[in-house]
């Protein structure tokens, strides 16, 4: 991680002394901010388990469930068409174990349930590297943009025994025993995975100070697998066996991409020189 | 003794401000004096808020048609008085406003509400609006006869004023723009426009004949009028013209380019006056001469304030006119009436200049280097002599028939004799430099103007036929043509005309084309045929808009910034007021983005001015008269502008050659499309060149970041040009 901070940090710098002839808007070419990402969660759980639609899960389905990235950015405009920005994403959403165990446990154990109870949780932080190009006749960091650059999303879960378990019947013994399963592997678990991410928007100057942007970003590789994991069918996971060991490592990233896979945003930054 | 001082003083002030020019000698073109009126420092908004805030006190009907009639006349007429055009405490204005005293002299009330002004304009017209302000243009004042024609001219726009014309009129046209009036035609519609203007035009006839008639002017001058209107087309005096004053010693123009026998003047007074907003002329002298009625104006006087006042004032306006028609290169129009100015003052340095200026415009229309545009004043280029009438086309005819060269050779011996009559003149001296460059550019050289040595000719018939059995027959039809060629050169008729200056003129020689000496030319900008050229503008400077750059511009000559706000689902109230607004703001950023680039800027801008800048006022007005001139051709070319005679001084008083127009013009389609159109402009004053150019389309709102982004970037991109 460290090695990726000093990567960005001179990427940055390099952008500010690269071209001291961008006009920037009114001469100010950095600025930093936070920005608010939402997009409707429509399949998958948001942090408060809730979802609209629903997949047969656990979540609370039908209601008005939004899933909600923040995020932090500094950029730098090197000329007046081009910059260069940093953000770091966090999140919180949950998998509310809609996903069917596939197979046996070893051949010896038969899940009673079809999937998990309940939900675990996941916090995600993301980290992009930017370039946003602004249109004609407008000026970084003012105006239409399109922008687009590489992720790398970082996720913990974590989940709670007492809420997501699963019964099963236990073959292995001379008698067959009916178990309660808990263990889904460590109680935190790390994961991350690599994205691209594209998106427009606008962004517009208030006082000369404070930018204003809205718009909306994708992951591309998210929007391919899309509709994918929106039917629960990512490629690749039938073929595997899903138990109560790797549920949550084959299942984490189709929900990661769930958030990230489209949202609107609305961003609020100041310029600073 | 302080009083006395001070009396003396003041004197000598009102001598400085009226005192007379020598036009026997020189013409000085007319500019503003003294205090600026206080339409210039009051805030228009707080005027049209104040004149809305009355009209609604009021029991008047259709407030709201006549509150927008408030905004939009109280617009027009700043408009109007910022132009640079009106002429505010000199002479000719001066005068108008004395005769005004004479007509209303028993009405001061009434007198004390008028604000009369000429207005620097060839057109022939006048104007009133209702909040007393009446602009009578220079066109009119100089095909005037007396006095009094003028005085009944002013009767009748009081006549306006008083009678509420303006207002009545407006409120009339939006009402049947308004309603749908029974499913009629526009055309149906603009004639029932046309007639309720003719009524008003027809009761400002007759109120203004009673109000002079109640004065001391001879009231047979009102009918006099209107045949000064009737023949308005034509100059301001039918001169035979002829070329004599374009010959020299050596230089005779053959007859063939003369005409003798001029077209007839048309009379249409009796047109169908049915889609005009004014009655016939026939039909108005006819009312005046039925209140006339064969009456005699015994006592009444043709002059009041003078005859000698009124000459003066008459031929201020007519040397003026040659100078207006000049910025709309209408230069046939600017030598003829310089050609009847000199029969009165022959040796008028002015009309020396307007006639060089006027030939050498001339000369680059038929060398095909002046192209009019769609939008010039002469859109249709210089017209045919078929189509002028009387004399002038005299003029015409010589222009349409003498081929480019012989113009060029004519313009030159012209302008080049005015010049050694004139020495100190620049403008005339630079001309002439220009008209040596034009010769060049035509392949002429002093050779062509020398009698051929007959020795040196091509062998005579007998020796070629010698020849004919070693020659070809092309290289025989050549020998024939060189010598005939020889012939028609040696015998054409300008073959002499720089005679007596190649023998006796060193500048002459030494500035002729091919002469190989390196004489110094006269300093003033001459015509450079530098041609608008995308080529040149490299992949970068593209995308900047910039066009070309020689120097680098540190600091311009801010003119008033434009900005129009419209809204088509809102009245036109609103986006006067909003556009003025918005105008302020333009003006703030303008500065401010200027300030944060340690960016020079220089504001000329007639919205700012204070009471005593009259100055800058008269700055601006040369500086619009340029751009008058230079929008009045394609601007593409670097076409010289004739008009320079302020400029240079301009340049020198504010540190810069280098004018900046900036604007923004930003309206909806519909409900919700939106655009916002940025433009900036420089123009280097020397060369005619614009510097600099951004031309924006947005499809947003104008929102003050677009134009903060904007304009910020204009300056930025000056300060770092290289």
């Amino acid at each position: 991680m460290k090695r990726l901070e000093v990567i960005v940090l001179l990427v940055m710098l390099f952008a500010y002394h690269s071209n001291c002839q961008s006009t920037g808007f009114m001469g100010k070419r950095v600025m930093a901010g936070y920005s608010f990402n939402t997009s409707p969660a429509f399949f998958g759980a948001n942090a408060d388990n809730e979802t609209i639609l629903g997949t047969n899960g656990s979540a609370y389905s039908g209601t008005a469930a939004f899933n909600i990235i923040h995020e932090g950015f500094l950029e730098i405009a090197p000329s007046s068409k081009w910059e260069i920005g940093f953000s770091c994403r966090y999140y919180k959403t949950a998998y509310d174990n809609a996903r069917d165990f596939y197979t046996l446990n070893g051949g010896y154990i038969y899940f009673n349930d079809d999937r998990p109870s309940g939900y675990y949780d996941i916090r995600g932080l993301s980290y992009t590297l930017y370039f946003r190009y602004f249109g004609a006749r407008y000026i970084a960091p003012w105006g239409r943009y399109m922008m687009f650059g590489p992720v790398i999303n970082t996720m913990k879960t974590t989940y709670d025994p007492a809420i997501m378990h699963a019964s099963a019947q236990d073959n292995s013994g001379y008698i067959t025993q009916t178990k309660n399963i808990t263990d889904f592997g460590p109680t935190e678990q790390d994961y991350k995975g690599v994205n691209i991410m594209f998106g427009a928007g606008r962004s517009r100057m208030i006082a000369n100070r404070v930018t204003l942007d809205y718009g909306f970003n994708t992951h591309l590789l998210s929007l391919i697998s899309g509709l994918f994991d929106v039917v629960g069918m990512t490629p690749g996971s039938y073929s595997t066996n899903v138990d109560n060991t790797n549920y949550i490592a084959k299942t984490v990233r189709g929900r990661v991409r769930g958030v990230n896979r489209f949202n609107v945003f609305i961003k609020v930054g100041i310029l600073l020189f | 003794m302080k009083r006395t001082k001070y009396s003396l003083l003041f004197l000598i002030f009102c001598s400085s401000l009226f005192s007379q020019q020598d036009l026997a000698k020189n013409y000085s073109p007319l500019k503003s004096k003294g205090d600026l009126p206080e339409i210039f420092t009051q805030s228009i908004r707080k005027v049209v808020s104040k004149d809305i805030t009355e009209l609604y006190k009021s029991k008047e009907k259709d407030k709201s048609i006549k509150s927008e009639y408030i905004t939009v006349a109280n617009y027009e007429i700043e408009r109007i008085v910022k132009s640079g055009n009106i002429l505010i405490n000199e002479e000719v204005t001066g005068y108008l406003n004395k005769i005004a005293d004479v007509l209303l002299a028993n009405d001061t009330a009434l007198r004390n509400k008028l604000h009369i002004y000429a207005l620097k304009s060839f057109v022939v017209n006048a104007h009133s609006y209702d909040k007393g302000y009446i602009f009578i243009d220079l066109g009119l004042i100089a095909q005037a006869e007396s006095e009094a024609q003028l005085a009944y001219t002013l009767c009748h726009e009081i006549s306006h004023y008083t009678k509420k014309h303006q207002i009545n009129g407006y409120v009339n046209n939006e009402k049947i723009n308004r309603e749908n009036y029974d499913g009629k035609s526009d055309e149906e519609k603009l004639i029932k426009k046309c007639e309720y203007s003719k009524d008003q035009e027809s009761e400002a006839d007759t109120e203004g004949f009673r109000m002079l008639e109640r004065s001391n002017y001879d009231f047979a001058e009102a009918e006099k009028d209107f045949d000064v209107l009737q023949y308005s087309h034509l100059p301001y005096e039918l001169v035979e013209f002829k070329p004599e004053f374009l010959e020299s010693k050596y230089f005779k123009i053959p007859a063939k380019y003369l005409l003798k026998e001029v077209s007839s003047i048309r009379n249409n007074s009796n047109e169908d006056d049915t889609k005009h907003t004014h009655p016939s002329t026939a039909k108005r002298k006819q009312v005046i001469k039925d209140l006339i009625n064969g009456r005699y104006s015994n006592g009444k006087a043709k002059n009041i304030v003078g005859e000698k006042d009124f000459l003066y004032v008459r031929d201020l306006t007519r040397m003026e006119l040659c100078r207006l028609y000049l910025i709309y290169r209408d230069y046939p129009n600017a030598l003829y009436s310089a050609y009847i100015m000199q029969k009165k003052y022959p040796d008028n340095e002015y009309l020396a200049e307007i006639v060089s200026k006027s030939l050498f415009g001339l000369t680059l229309r038929s060398m095909g280097k002046l192209n009019y545009t769609d939008d010039s004043y002469l859109s249709g280029g210089i017209p045919g002599y078929e189509n002028i009438e009387s004399y002038p086309q005299q003029l015409y005819h010589l222009y349409n028939k003498m081929p480019g060269n012989e113009w060029t050779i004519m313009s030159l011996n012209y302008v080049y004799r005015a010049h050694k009559k004139f020495p100190a003149n620049k403008q005339i001296g630079a001309f002439a430099d220009s008209l040596f460059k034009c010769m060049g550019q035509i392949q002429w050289g002093i050779v062509d103007f020398v009698r051929v040595d007959k020795s040196a000719a091509p062998p005579k018939q007998d020796t070629v036929k010698k020849e004919e059995g070693s020659k070809s027959k092309t290289d025989l039809i050549a020998k024939i043509q060189k010598e005939n060629n020889y012939k028609n050169y040696d015998t054409a008729y300008y073959k002499e005309v720089f005679v007596d200056l190649f023998t006796t003129d060193t500048e002459f020689t030494g500035k002729f084309p091919g002469s190989g000496l390196a004489y110094q030319s006269s300093g003033f900008s001459d015509y450079r045929s530098t041609k608008y050229n995308t080529t040149k503008r490299g992949k970068k400077s593209k995308k900047r808009e910039f066009i070309s750059s020689n120097h680098k511009v540190d600091k311009v000559i801010l003119l008033e910034p434009f900005y129009l706000k419209s809204n088509p689902t809102k009245s036109d109230e609103l986006s006067y007021i909003t556009s003025d607004e918005k105008q302020e703001k333009l003006v703030k950023t303008i500065n401010n983005c200027a300030q944060k680039q340690n960016f020079s800027i220089v504001t000329l801008d007639p919205g700012l001015l204070s009471s005593t800048d009259v100055g800058k006022m008269n700055d601006y007005s040369v500086v619009m008269d340029w751009f008058n001139e230079k929008y009045d051709a394609d601007i593409r070319e670097s076409y010289p502008i004739l008009n320079t005679d302020d400029v240079d001084g301009l340049i020198a008083k504010y540190g810069t050659r280098y004018v900046l127009k900036m604007g923004i013009i930003s309206y909806k389609i519909g409900l919700t499309r939106k655009r916002t159109y940025y433009y900036s402009f420089i123009y280097d004053l020397k060369t005619n060149e614009i510097v600099y150019k951004k031309y924006e389309a947005f499809r947003d709102n104008d929102s003050a970041d677009l134009i903060n982004a904007k304009v910020y970037q204009t300056f930025y991109e000056l300060t770092h040009s290289k």
